[in-house]
């Protein structure tokens, strides 16, 4: 697993106003907690917490510096504006090395199924895997080799148990990962016009 | 058109629409989805006028969920009728929609074809929206 450092600051104020205004200044609000010590409310530079972020992802071990005080730290959120990629507020946990933590790791599927290229429809439904390893041995990503899926078929979880990683996957078995289905007719698409065409599955959900 | 099977109020008070989305406003399902930028409310109409643009424009393979449910009824007076004598009768159905909600999500199918209907369905809604893409979404956390 990679590892960064970060340097940060002992914040004063809180509440939203203190918020707002280390926010125009181009800084974060972040809190430092975690087991033996006592929360630290701290401001970060965004920019640099945004270029760890786009570079590394949520898992990577931070050794950040709190006004030389070192500790290693990991994301354990981080909350973003709705509508601009702005960063809100950080939340760092400290970790120690030598003890196995849990925590989410991205699913990438790799190669291009069978079935797709027979005219099926891949869906991806596990986009994350929750895992349990030490800090160091936390992947980037799960990569999982979907070419062999034909139409009809999909890979679980109980599938990629087969290759031996060095973190145990806290999912279930039977969690289906992908699955490449043949294009189903739209049903209930009310207009004849439509259901004539209708190749394109629809599902509503309910606000 | 969508609309609730059952209701436990017919008639309800119009509320406001303060604030962002605070839920439904990250891509769950697809890879690209189409999130609203102006609170409204969305009709069961409009909803359906954008489906239809999409669904259309991907033709065949490709999946639509449409995040958005009208539940709310908007009441209307006939026309050329005095003030007083109680509230309208329901007339439609919206959805009430606040700045970040993702609204449709499209997967299997193209970027460029994804983007195009997303575009379409956008020119039926009355408001200002933008095309999103999972991984642009940000949305980290550790935590379930």
């Amino acid at each position: 697993m990679e590892r960064v450092s970060l340097s940060a600051e002992i914040r004063e104020g809180t509440g939203k106003g203190y918020a707002s205004k280390i926010r125009r200044e181009g800084k974060v609000p972040a809190v430092l907690y975690g087991k033996g010590i006592d929360n630290k409310n701290l401001s970060l530079d965004e920019k640099e917490v945004d270029k760890i972020l786009r570079e590394h992802g949520m898992n990577v071990l931070i050794d950040l510096d709190v006004e030389g005080e070192k500790s290693i730290v990991m994301f354990r959120e981080v909350q973003r504006d709705v509508l601009t990629p702005k960063i809100l507020h950080v939340d760092f946990m400290k970790i120690s090395l030598d003890k196995e933590l849990e925590t989410t790791v991205p699913l990438i599927l790799t190669g291009t199924p069978v079935g797709v290229t027979q005219g099926g429809v891949l869906q991806h439904q596990l986009r994350e895997v929750d895992i349990k390893a030490l800090p160091e041995k936390i992947p980037h990503a799960v990569e999982v080799d979907i070419s062999h899926l034909k139409t009809g078929e999909s890979i679980s979880i109980g599938d990629i148990l087969k290759n031996n990683y060095d973190f145990e996957i806290l999912n279930e078995f039977e969690e289906i990962i992908a699955t490449v289905v043949a294009p189903k007719v739209a049903e209930g698409a009310g207009e004849a016009e439509e259901e004539a065409e209708g190749a394109v599955e629809v599902e509503e959900e309910e606000a | 058109m969508l609309m609730p099977r059952r209701v436990k109020y017919r008639k309800l008070q119009r509320g406001r629409m303060k604030g962002k989305a605070r839920r439904g406003n990250t891509i769950a399902y697809g890879e690209y989805g189409l999130q609203a930028l102006e609170p409204s409310w969305i009709t069961a109409n409009q909803i359906e006028a954008a489906r239809i643009a999409m669904t259309r424009h991907i033709k065949r393979g490709g999946k639509v969920w449409i995040k958005i449910f009208p539940d709310k009824p908007v009441t209307a007076k006939p026309a050329e009728t005095r003030m007083g004598s109680g509230k309208g009768s329901p007339e439609y159905w919206v959805a009430v929609v606040k700045p970040g909600r993702i609204l449709f999500e499209i997967s299997g199918v193209s970027e460029e074809v994804a983007k195009r209907a997303l575009k379409l369905a956008s020119y039926k809604l009355p408001i200002k929206c933008k095309i999103v893409k999972r991984e642009e979404m940000g949305g980290e956390g550790n935590e379930d």
